[in-house]
């Protein structure tokens, strides 16, 4: 009796565990890097950038030189689009390897929202994978070389991750995007890519929604400012001028933002505190290594200045003048006080038009090169 | 001595206080890690929290009648006709479970796939659990908790890094009375009651703590677990019937990503043990002498009920209505319990039995 339970268990585990049902083997699939989205006259265009296995050599060839293709389709809607793309590698599609979506400009022209319920409702979406908005088409983007790149979407998945460390792009995922874009108060922004022929792919600034309504895409101060504010920014390189000086390179080591909102009767208040880190890494017009405590007092004032003045430009661009609240104001305001946001939500666009923004900055630098330590 | 000593701590059929503890919480912390949001009677937001702590203290009140009736001797289930009655609610119990398992898995894990094929599957194996006994399944839970707890561990610390704390705000999002039925939904998932009622007599030693031990600790892990999901992912868990599985989606540390199998792994193994213990439970109150038969009988019922589930949740996204659900909670854990405390006599028999 004994024997035949441990023969079942043996056979049952076989059966089981093996996995042999409906199995597809690693030449019979398509492995989705990255998903372009794009939309024109109705119909959604999916450009998929697919592992090329036929392409990944053997020997000395081997995994040199990009190893993608990509298949583009068109259809009335992405699952039918994709569905198509099947079709034309004759292998099953797999996007559990997705690593980035980027939209094109003309979808977002029209209505961004119609290629989130695909993210909300596929088996097949993840929260963690990237989201980008290319400034042409997402065709380009993810027909893009990106020269020396075994898969060109890693390379511009670690461009938007580090992106945001940086101060030069932001990080945005699928979560954050659907969260932005469900919730009552807060807004949709994305990084802005651009893919050039022959060149790689690079960022260039913030595209900013009002209630999923494109409104601007923020420069590159403004984007430094927007990331500061939100206290997004790990480390940065920024450039102050002075007089006696000459342009000034000082490396942000470390940034931390806290942000509190305090409403009146019908207006909102915000308040953001920032504490830098710093170290001065170039000197315009300073051959002598040594610099005077008073000099140092006077770097962090300037520093103190223009990152008050990145700040406050990145605020006024985005929640006053495009009434878009990337910084979630709403939630924050929540917290304050629960009755005013639920008085303010009901129009949330004209008080945030009229927000006041304040910041006060508090720099401090701590080594002036790479040999000396401050005092 | 020594073999009296021995007798002393272990007894045939019987397991210790301990392993009800792993049982009853293992039980519990399957129901979050397959929370289901088209289930819940609104949409899950920040005020869960509030939902969960009412339900937590409700839970405890209403199972005071139950842990008296264990403490006097007065269990109601030793009637068997009583007993009987119990058993088509075990038998709800069961087939609700097992409804969660193939929905979940037929939609999350492996979509090429019927339900039904996971329903038998699980069945088959947790039928055979069931029929082991309570000790094969006591000795099991233990290592089944100490997986599960790691599991939540991990979820919780790859989690961190995903973690912010604006998204727990606003804080509250629903009404008073949307929270105060959130809160009783939340009660009448609770088997652990009738549970306890059932196999109060398999213990070594006679003592409530590891019951009130196992509702609390569970509800504090899970409570846990739902503002990690909060903070995590924000607004976006609205768009989840499975917020957990995607936390678990979320969570990485570096390089080392994508835990969802981890959480499908852990939850197949509490699952299990939750399955097995609700069929086991079905057995006790059915009350035939041959184990094979009550065990058939018990799987197959579980399995036709289970399948009709099924079909239910996979189509329309709706349960039972919480009004009902939490009528027929009330009644088979806190009524029928109530009622035997005033009417039935203490069972002076069964005391003289276990002190000879």
């Amino acid at each position: 009796m004994r024997t035949i339970k441990i023969l079942a268990c043996i056979l049952a585990s076989g059966l089981l565990l093996s996995g042999c049902s409906q199995t597809y083997t690693l030449s019979e699939m398509s492995i989705v890097q990255g998903m372009g989205i794009d939309y024109e006259n109705g119909n959604f265009e999916i450009t998929l950038q697919v592992l090329d296995t036929v392409k990944e050599g053997s020997g000395v060839d081997a995994l040199s030189g990009n190893i993608t293709t990509t298949l583009s389709q068109s259809a009335q809607t992405i699952s039918q689009a994709i569905a198509k793309c099947s079709e034309i590698s004759a292998k099953k599609i797999f996007i559990g390897h997705n690593n980035i979506i980027v939209f094109g400009f003309d979808l977002i022209n029209d209505d961004i929202t119609k290629s989130l319920d695909y993210l909300i409702r596929s088996a097949d979406s993840r929260p963690d994978v990237l989201v980008a908005l290319s400034k042409t088409s997402a065709k380009d983007v993810m027909k893009s070389e990106e020269k020396g790149s075994l898969i060109p979407s890693e390379a511009i998945f670690d461009l938007l991750s580090s992106g945001e460390e940086t101060g030069v792009s932001a990080d945005v995922s699928v979560k954050d995007l659907i969260s932005a874009q469900i919730s009552d108060t807060s807004d949709i922004y994305l990084p802005v890519i651009i893919a050039e022929k022959d060149k790689p792919c690079r960022v260039e600034g913030i595209a900013i929604f009002s209630k999923s309504e494109f409104k601007a895409i923020l420069n590159e101060d403004e984007t430094l400012g927007f990331l500061f504010a939100d206290n997004k920014v790990d480390r940065c390189t920024v450039t102050v001028e002075d007089s006696q000086l000459g342009k000034i390179g000082i490396e942000v080591s470390s940034s931390k933002t806290k942000t509190k909102v305090i409403p009146s009767a019908d207006s909102l208040g915000v308040f953001s505190k920032v504490k830098i880190d710093a170290q001065i890494i170039d000197i315009e017009k300073n051959s002598n290594a040594n610099l005077s405590e008073d000099k140092v007092k006077q770097i962090e004032k300037l520093l103190n200045e223009k990152i008050k003045m990145l700040c406050l430009n990145a605020f006024k661009t985005t929640v006053n003048q495009n009434q878009c609240d990337a910084f979630h104001i709403g939630k924050m305001l929540s917290k304050s006080s629960l009755k005013h946001y639920r008085e303010f939500s009901k129009n949330w666009n004209h008080y945030l038009s009229g927000a006041q923004y304040s910041v006060e900055v508090k720099s401090s630098i701590n080594k002036i090169n790479d040999n000396s330590i401050r005092d | 001595m020594v073999l009296v000593l021995m007798n002393s701590f272990y007894s045939k059929g019987k397991i210790p206080p301990y392993y009800l503890f792993f049982l009853l919480t293992v039980s519990r912390l399957v129901v979050v890690m397959t929370f289901i949001q088209s289930l819940s009677y609104s949409k899950i937001n920040n005020d869960y929290f509030i939902s969960h702590l009412i339900g937590f203290a409700v839970t405890l009140l209403m199972s005071v009648p139950a842990i008296l009736c264990i403490s006097l001797k007065k269990n109601p289930l030793k009637n068997k006709i009583i007993s009987r009655i119990y058993f088509p609610y075990t038998v709800f119990l069961s087939a609700i479970d097992t409804a969660r398992f193939s929905s979940f898995s037929a939609t999350r894990i492996n979509s090429q796939h019927s339900s039904i094929i996971f329903t038998i599957l699980i069945l088959l194996a947790c039928a055979y659990g069931a029929y082991l006994g309570i000790e094969a399944l006591g000795r099991f839970s233990g290592f089944a908790f100490a997986v599960l707890i790691m599991g939540i561990v991990l979820l919780i610390a790859f989690n961190i890094p995903n973690f912010e704390f604006i998204n727990l705000f606003p804080l509250i999002e629903s009404s008073n009375t949307q929270i105060i039925e959130r809160a009783f939904k939340t009660t009448s998932n609770t088997n652990e009651i009738i549970v306890y009622l059932i196999i109060a007599d398999k213990l070594t030693e006679k003592s409530n703590k590891p019951f009130v031990l196992s509702v609390s600790s569970s509800y504090i892990i899970s409570l846990c677990v739902m503002i990690c999901a909060l903070g995590v992912l924000g607004d976006y868990i609205s768009t989840q019937t499975f917020p957990i599985y995607a936390l678990s989606q979320m969570a990485s540390l570096r390089g080392f990503g994508r835990l969802d199998a981890i959480h499908t792994a852990v939850w197949i193994f509490a699952s299990f043990i939750k399955l097995s213990l609700m069929i086991y439970c079905s057995m006790k109150c059915l009350k035939i002498k041959s184990n094979k038969l009550s065990c058939l009988i018990c799987t197959v019922l579980t399995l036709a009920v289970s399948i009709i589930f099924s079909n239910s949740m996979l189509s329309s996204q709706k349960g039972l209505s919480p009004t009902v659900l939490f009528i027929i909670f009330a009644l088979f854990n806190t009524v029928i319990p109530l009622i035997s405390l005033f009417v039935k006599k203490r069972n002076y028999g069964d005391e003289l039995l276990e002190n000879y």
